[in-house]
């Protein structure tokens, strides 16, 4: 099968999956939740319901309803969101930069530490390095992210202190002292260097410091646990003895030789983790008052905000598909073999 | 009035008086034997079974299915038949017919009884009489010997990887302190000692008291129950709708096995966690249930497609064609004979998802989808904690709590995968 062709398919191996989608988050919100909630109060008669009821085509056999659905998403209707007290589709264009900006800047974080962490952990193995990395990993897969969080949050806000001041900020994007910023794409870091606002650039910087680092360790273990066992894997091929025994430099072996074959599955793993990242985030986002979708999801399910909860669960389905496709397209192109398969 | 359905009451009672005599003796004759059955069979049972060291789930059957039920229902039996003696007025209300009907069962246990009985004497014999013995144990040990050695080896293995024995050690005591807690915890998981809120560590509250005066200690110790109960309940229950599921599609192959991994593929397309809020969202209340509900939801497709690969790869084996050319059936090669060589893998990832499920459902409960406020569990302590944040005992010990937990099931569930996994094991 040549790459072209296995594109394709798996392009159109998609399609399903994304239908399915949709139908599990239409029976989530419509069906087995209860829609006329959305539309009535407490002050609504009771007999104006049936007729509430026909003006949404409540009334309607499940799968018509299903097609209204349909027609709604796909003509950028996805209804009011009233946690955010604006229509859905603003209301994420205003919080996903902050999330995926977020998440950047943890992966960013963990894939510098966690790939060099697995390695000299795989090459030393069994030593003392090993062990510390391997409990160090351990901790942060077994570890709640929420509950990390708010120790990082007591001992760096409440309980050291720099002049008088919190050693750092409690949350949020950027102090509320800030105010000559105007929003352009949302991503502050970029937003600061476009408009040269240098003083906004550092204050942003130092506000990512305790979310990144909560949301990046947790990826972080999982990267070096896999950077570790693929290194092992590797490092018993043939081809490496065979590298060892040519009299090559252990470094040229190790980096030269094993890392590139051993790089393919922690590439994979670091595309699926991005759902355990936006799972990370919504706990992270709530701790430091991150005005990112997380919040925004966990604000709505409290209030049971049925198109919210709807339009985050479908976004996010959607991210976490498209991440996966363009993983198994990268492994692709890395990894002829798998297009054999 | 009252004094005529007395007299009655007497004389009904006075000619029931010989007949529940009669009854009560009787009962407890057969209560008595049906004691005494049970535990001759339980006595031999156990010293046979443990003596040549294998075969616990054999013990346990023998004991579950009819010895243990039957030394039980005697003894109740004669103590009925005792209470009947005693008090002659109860002789003539329901327990009269009732326990007609319990001597039914007993006879009928009994007669079963009886067959296991004779099952277990020839197996007793088969066990210890040398001349019997010689002959069928060393088809036997030919047999299960290299099964017994396979297991007596990771035994040894897992004896060796510190990690796991302290793994081990870790969900023991867990389990212990879920089991024993009413025992020893100083303050119930509701008692509120309202005069001291708020408490730092002290002798009188080792790890402090939260906003209402609850003691840290004790709440933490009785979420365990609440806690563990929740990440087993979810891990069987989805591990065996997945394993149904994922059994089938692998071994029947074609259109069932498309149907159930495109069902999977979308299940897969959410990260678990918001999947799981969705499903509680939806679901309106918010309670414990519904938090397992929404896990099993989330978690059963990845047992199905762990089976179902497990599957596709034995089926092709050698052994399976052979159990199918002697006309075995489907279901017969498919739970006898594929499945238990399946059952590596699924262990390991169930020790894995053990610690996984915790970890989600403390997330759930602590974005506030838990049991209501005050409830002893580990994820709402640490929500409600988060409040009153600068007293770090609130939210410490609880934290503690569930990394501990998860870390030692993550630690046993990778040194046992790397125990099992065949191409690391050395020979």
């Amino acid at each position: 099968m040549r790459l072209r062709d296995y594109v394709l398919r798996r392009v159109f191996l998609s399609i399903p999956v994304i239908i399915g989608v949709l139908a599990i988050t239409f029976v989530l919100a419509y069906v087995v939740g209860n829609p006329v909630a959305l539309y009535v109060t407490e002050r609504t008669p009771p007999q104006a319901i049936p007729g509430i009821m026909r003006d949404h085509g409540l009334d309607q056999p499940v799968y018509i309803q299903f097609f209204y659905y349909l027609r709604d998403l796909f003509s950028g209707d996805w209804g009011y969101s009233r946690t955010s007290r604006m229509e859905v589709i603003p209301t994420i264009q205003r919080y996903f930069p902050a999330t995926i900006e977020l998440s950047l800047v943890a992966m960013v974080i963990a894939v510098t530490i966690g790939i060099p962490l697995g390695i000299i952990s795989a090459t030393k193995k069994d030593k003392l390095t090993d062990h510390v990395t391997r409990v160090i990993a351990l901790a942060g897969v077994s570890m709640p992210i929420f509950w990390f969080a708010l120790m990082l949050k007591y001992l760096l806000y409440y309980q050291f202190f720099v002049w008088g001041l919190p050693y750092l900020p409690e949350g949020g994007r950027y102090s509320f002292t800030i105010i000559d910023h105007t929003p352009i794409t949302n991503f502050v870091l970029i937003d600061s260097i476009i408009t040269g606002n240098i003083v906004l650039f550092f204050d942003a910087l130092i506000h990512f410091v305790m979310p990144a680092m909560c949301l990046g360790y947790i990826f972080l273990a999982v990267i070096t646990r896999m950077m570790r066992s693929s290194m092992l894997e590797v490092l018993k091929e043939d081809y490496i003895t065979l590298a060892r025994s040519k009299g090559l430099r252990e470094r040229v072996v190790i980096y030269r030789h094993a890392l590139r074959n051993a790089m393919i599955p922690t590439v994979t793993i670091i595309g699926l983790a991005f759902g355990g990242l936006i799972t990370g985030a919504v706990l992270t986002e709530t701790i430091f008052s991150w005005p990112g979708l997380g919040r925004w999801a966990v604000a709505a399910i409290l209030t049971s905000d049925i198109p919210s909860i709807n339009a985050f669960t479908l976004l996010v389905a959607i991210i976490f598909v498209t991440a996966n496709l363009v993983v198994d397209l990268v492994y692709a192109t890395l990894d002829p073999r798998i297009r054999y398969g | 009035m009252e004094e005529i359905t007395q007299v009655q009451v007497e004389v009904v009672v006075e000619k029931a008086r010989p007949m529940a005599r009669v009854l009560g003796i009787f009962q407890i004759i057969v209560g008595l034997a049906g004691l005494g059955i049970g535990l001759i069979i339980l006595a031999p049972v156990v010293a046979g079974f443990i003596a040549v060291e294998f075969g616990l789930s054999a013990l346990l059957g023998t004991l579950v299915l009819n010895t243990l039920p039957l030394a039980l229902l005697g003894f109740w039996l004669a103590s009925i038949g005792r209470s009947i003696l005693r008090l002659d007025t109860a002789a003539f209300s329901w327990v009269i017919y009732s326990n007609l009907i319990y001597i039914g069962i007993e006879f009928l246990v009994g007669g079963i009884a009886v067959f296991l009985a004779i099952a277990n004497v020839a197996a007793i014999v088969m066990l210890f009489v040398p001349s019997v013995r010689s002959y069928w144990w060393v088809l036997f040990r030919e047999d299960l010997g290299p099964r017994m050695k396979e297991l007596r080896y990771s035994l040894y293995l897992i004896r060796r990887s510190p990690l796991v024995v302290v793994g081990l050690i870790i969900i023991v005591g867990y389990v212990f302190i879920a089991l024993t807690v009413h025992m020893w915890a100083p303050y119930g998981p509701t008692e509120r000692i309202w005069t001291e809120t708020l408490a730092p560590p002290s002798p009188t509250h080792i790890w402090g008291t939260d906003q209402n005066g609850g003691d840290i200690f004790s709440m933490v110790m009785w979420a365990t129950r609440i806690d563990l109960r929740i990440a087993l309940l979810v891990v069987s229950v989805s591990l065996t709708i997945g394993a149904l599921i994922g059994a089938a599609a692998g071994y029947f192959g074609g259109a069932v096995d498309e149907i159930v991994m495109r069902i999977t593929d979308v299940f897969f397309a959410f990260p678990g966690l918001i999947l799981a809020m969705a499903i509680v969202a939806a679901l309106g209340e918010r309670n414990l249930d519904n938090i397992a509900i929404a896990l099993m939801v989330v978690w059963w497709p990845t047992y199905a497609r762990l089976i179902r690969g497990q599957v596709l790869i034995e089926r092709e084996r050698l052994y399976v064609e052979a159990a199918r050319s002697v006309g075995a059936s489907d279901f017969r090669i498919l739970v006898s004979h594929i499945l238990p060589n399946t059952i590596q893998p699924i262990i390991v990832q169930a020790t894995l998802d053990l610690g996984g499920v915790l970890l989600t459902a403390a997330g759930l409960s602590f974005i506030g989808f838990g049991a209501e406020a005050g409830t002893a569990e580990w994820g709402l302590m640490i929500a409600t904690g988060q409040t009153h944040f600068v007293f770090y005992w609130l939210v410490f010990y609880p934290g503690m709590a569930i990394l501990l937990c998860a870390l030692a099931f993550n630690l046993v569930g990778d040194g046992v995968r790397d125990i099992l996994d065949p191409k690391l094991r050395r020979r």
